[in-house]
C-alpha cells in the first residue's frame, strides 16, 4: 500500500496537485486573508464609492457600503461631464494601437523566426533595449516631433507612439510562437506557388490566433493605460483618452465630486480588468517569458 | 502518413541551415518597416532630445540657438538639485527593495499552492492591470485632499489622531512610496513566481533528506538558484521607479512643497509647466544615461542566461 502512494506520488488534498520544491504548509492559509484585503480594500472603497451619493462621502463615520445606491454619478459623467468622448477616444487609439502593433510586429516576427542571417541575435536583443528607453525620457521629444508633424492633439499622435514603443515587446512574443509553428507548412505553401506575404498572410496568420490575443491583449492594456505620453501631446478636451481626463476634469484640483471621480474611475478599469479576468494564464506566461528570455 | 514517416519527415527538416550572411532578400521588407518604425520613435527621439538639451529652446520663445553645455552647467548647479536627488534616491532605492522583498515572499506563498492559490494569485496581480494614474487618483483619496479620507477614520478606531497626510514631507514620502510598491509588487511576484516553478524539486528531495531545514533550503537554494531571476527584478524596478512619473503626478504632485519632487517630476514641471523645455530635456538625458545603464545591466544578466538555455 505503501508502495503505491508512493508510486503514485500521492499528496495529501491540501498540498494541490503540482510538485511543490518547499513543502507546502497550512500556516501559509494566515496570509492569504492579509495579502487579499491589502489588494481589494483600497480598491472597494473606490468601486463602492462610484455608487454613493455625493453627500455620503463626506459623512462620518465613513462609510464602505453605499447606504443608498445610486446611477446618477455615472448619468453624470457622461451627460454632464462628457466621458463618453474620452472613453472612445481611449477605445479608438488601443483599437488601432493593437491592429498596426501585431501587423508590423507579426510581419518582422515571422521574418525573424524562418530567417536566418547573422547578426539576428543582435537585431533581437537590440529590439528589447529600445523597448526599455523609457518614455519619461522621450517624452519631451515626443512633443517637438508631434509639434513639427502638427500631430499635436491629434490621435494620430499616439497611436504612432505607442504602436513604435510596443512592437518589440510583440516581435519577441510573436517570434515564439511562429517557431512553434512547422516550417513544413511553408514549404507546402511555397510547392502550392504562395509568396511569402501569402504565405504569412494566408497561412500562418491565421494559425497564430492563440499568440496574435495574448500579445494584442498585452499591448492593449498597455495603450489603454498609457498616461504620461497622452498627457503632454493630446490633453486637448476632444482628444483627451480616460487616463488624461481622469487627472485633467476629475482630479483632486477640480470641482467635480469625489463619487464621479469613482464613478468614472469605475468604467476605466472594467475592460482591462474584465480581459485579464478572461486572459489572465496567457499573461502570466507571457510576461515569464519575457523576464527570461 | 504514419507516425514513422513523419519522423522520418522532420528528420530530413529539421536540421536547420547555418545562419546565412546578410543579404537582402523578401523577408528583409517584412523586418523593415516594423524595425524603422521602432527606430524613428525609440531612438531617434532619445538621440533628438540630446540635441535639445545643447539649445536655449524654450516654449515660451521663438527660435533658439546652440549654446553648447550650458544647461548642463545650470543643473549641476541647481540648488534643488540635492533635494531631487536625495528623493529620488530614497524613493527609488525603498520602493525597488519593498518591491523584490515583498513580491518574493508572496511569490514563495503562492507557489505552495495551497487550496484557493489560483484566486489568491489573480487578486495578487490586479494592481499590475490597474490604470497606474488610476491607483494614484484612488489611494490620494483614501488619504484624502481633506481630513475625511478613509484612512483617517481607520486610525481613529485605534485611538490616533487625525493627519493631514500630504503636508508632512516625511508621511507623503512614505505614501509615495507605499502606493508605488503596492503597484509594482505584480510585477515581481509574476517574474519570481515564473523563476520558482524552473527549480527542480530534486535539489529540495536532497537537501530535505540531508535535514536542511526549511529556512536553510531557501537561503542555500532557492536564493542563490534565483538570482539572476531577482537581478532582473531589481533592475526593472529600478527603471520602473526611476522613470515613474503617472503615480507622484497624481498622489502628490511633488508636494508639500518639493518634498517628494522626484526628477522625472523635475523634468514634467520644468518642460511643460515652465515650458523651460530644453531643461527638461537635459533632465531627460541624465536619466537616459541612468537608463542605459539599466538596460546594459538588464541585458548582460539576460545574455548568460540565454546561452545556458542552449546548452
Amino acid at each position: 500500500m505503501a508502495d503505491i502512494s508512493v508510486a503514485t506520488n500521492r499528496r495529501p488534498f491540501w498540498r494541490g496537485r503540482a510538485r511543490r520544491p518547499l513543502e507546502p504548509s497550512p500556516i501559509a492559509y494566515i496570509f492569504y486573508p492579509v495579502l487579499a484585503a491589502a489588494i481589494i480594500l483600497p480598491l472597494s472603497w473606490a468601486l463602492f464609492g462610484g455608487f454613493k451619493n455625493p453627500n455620503e462621502l463626506f459623512t462620518y463615520p465613513p462609510t464602505i457600503w453605499p447606504r443608498s445606491p445610486t446611477l446618477q454619478n455615472f448619468v453624470d459623467i457622461f451627460t454632464r461631464l462628457e466621458f463618453g468622448r474620452y472613453i472612445w477616444n481611449t477605445i479608438v487609439v488601443a483599437f488601432f494601437t493593437v491592429l498596426l502593433t501585431l501587423f508590423l510586429g507579426g510581419l518582422a516576427a515571422y521574418a525573424l523566426s524562418r530567417w536566418d542571417f547573422q547578426g539576428k541575435e543582435a537585431m533581437m536583443i537590440g529590439l528589447l533595449g529600445l523597448q526599455l528607453i523609457p518614455s519619461t525620457v522621450n517624452i519631451v521629444p515626443y512633443y517637438m516631433i508631434m509639434s513639427s508633424l502638427g500631430l499635436l492633439n491629434t490621435l494620430t499622435g499616439l497611436v504612432l507612439i505607442y504602436t513604435a514603443t510596443h512592437i518589440p515587446i510583440t516581435i519577441w512574443v510573436l517570434k515564439g510562437f511562429f517557431d512553434t509553428v512547422p516550417r513544413a507548412l511553408d514549404e507546402a505553401a511555397a510547392i502550392d506557388g504562395c509568396s511569402k506575404w501569402r504565405t504569412f498572410w494566408s497561412v500562418i496568420m491565421p494559425l497564430s490566433l492563440p499568440g496574435l490575443s495574448v500579445a494584442g491583449f498585452l499591448v492593449f492594456v498597455s495603450a489603454w493605460s498609457e498616461f504620461l505620453v497622452p498627457l503632454v501631446i493630446a490633453s486637448n478636451k476632444n482628444v483627451a483618452v480616460a487616463s488624461v481626463g481622469l487627472f485633467t476634469f476629475f482630479g483632486p484640483e477640480q470641482a467635480t465630486s469625489y463619487t464621479s471621480l469613482f464613478a468614472a474611475t469605475l468604467i476605466t478599469v472594467t475592460p482591462v480588468v474584465i480581459g485579464y479576468l478572461f486572459a489572465q494564464r496567457y499573461i502570466v506566461s507571457g510576461l515569464t517569458a519575457f523576464a527570461e528570455k | 502518413m504514419t507516425d514513422l514517416d513523419r519522423a522520418a519527415v522532420l528528420q530530413t527538416r529539421v536540421p536547420r541551415r547555418r545562419a546565412d550572411r546578410f543579404q537582402i532578400n523578401g523577408y528583409f521588407f517584412f523586418i523593415l518597416p516594423g524595425v524603422a518604425f521602432v527606430l524613428a520613435l525609440t531612438l531617434f527621439p532619445a538621440l533628438y532630445g540630446v540635441y535639445i538639451s545643447l539649445t536655449n529652446l524654450n516654449l515660451g520663445y521663438v527660435g533658439s540657438s546652440f549654446v553648447g553645455l550650458d544647461n548642463y552647467v545650470r543643473f549641476f548647479t541647481w540648488n534643488d538639485l540635492g533635494l531631487v536627488a536625495r528623493n529620488t534616491l530614497t524613493f527609488v532605492a525603498t520602493s525597488v527593495i519593498l518591491q523584490v522583498v515583498i513580491g518574493l515572499a508572496v511569490a514563495i506563498l503562492l507557489d505552495q499552492r495551497l487550496i484557493g492559490y489560483r484566486l489568491m494569485r489573480s487578486i495578487t496581480i490586479l494592481p499590475w492591470v490597474l490604470p497606474s494614474v488610476v491607483v494614484g487618483l484612488v489611494f490620494a483619496q483614501i488619504f484624502g485632499g481633506s481630513r475625511l479620507g478613509i484612512a483617517n477614520y481607520l486610525l481613529s478606531l485605534v485611538g490616533i489622531g487625525q493627519m493631514s497626510w500630504f503636508a508632512d514631507p516625511a508621511l507623503a514620502m512614505a505614501i509615495l512610496i507605499g502606493v508605488c510598491t503596492w503597484r509594482g509588487i505584480p510585477f515581481a511576484v509574476i517574474v519570481l513566481l515564473g523563476g520558482l516553478q524552473t527549480l527542480p524539486r530534486d535539489v529540495y528531495e536532497a537537501a530535505a533528506i540531508d535535514g536542511a531545514t526549511r529556512w536553510q533550503r531557501f537561503r542555500y537554494i532557492t536564493v542563490p538558484m534565483l538570482r539572476p531571476i531577482i537581478l532582473i527584478c531589481l533592475i526593472m524596478g529600478t527603471g520602473g521607479a526611476l522613470n515613474s512619473l503617472d503615480i507622484p503626478l497624481a498622489l502628490t504632485g511633488g508636494g508639500p512643497g518639493n518634498a517628494t519632487e522626484l526628477i522625472a517630476i523635475s523634468l514634467y514641471k520644468q518642460s511643460f509647466l515652465q515650458l523651460d523645455i530644453s531643461y527638461g530635456a537635459t533632465i531627460g538625458t541624465v536619466m537616459l544615461i541612468a537608463n542605459l545603464v539599466l538596460i546594459v545591466l538588464y541585458l548582460s544578466v539576460l545574455k548568460p542566461r540565454r546561452r545556458a538555455e542552449r546548452g
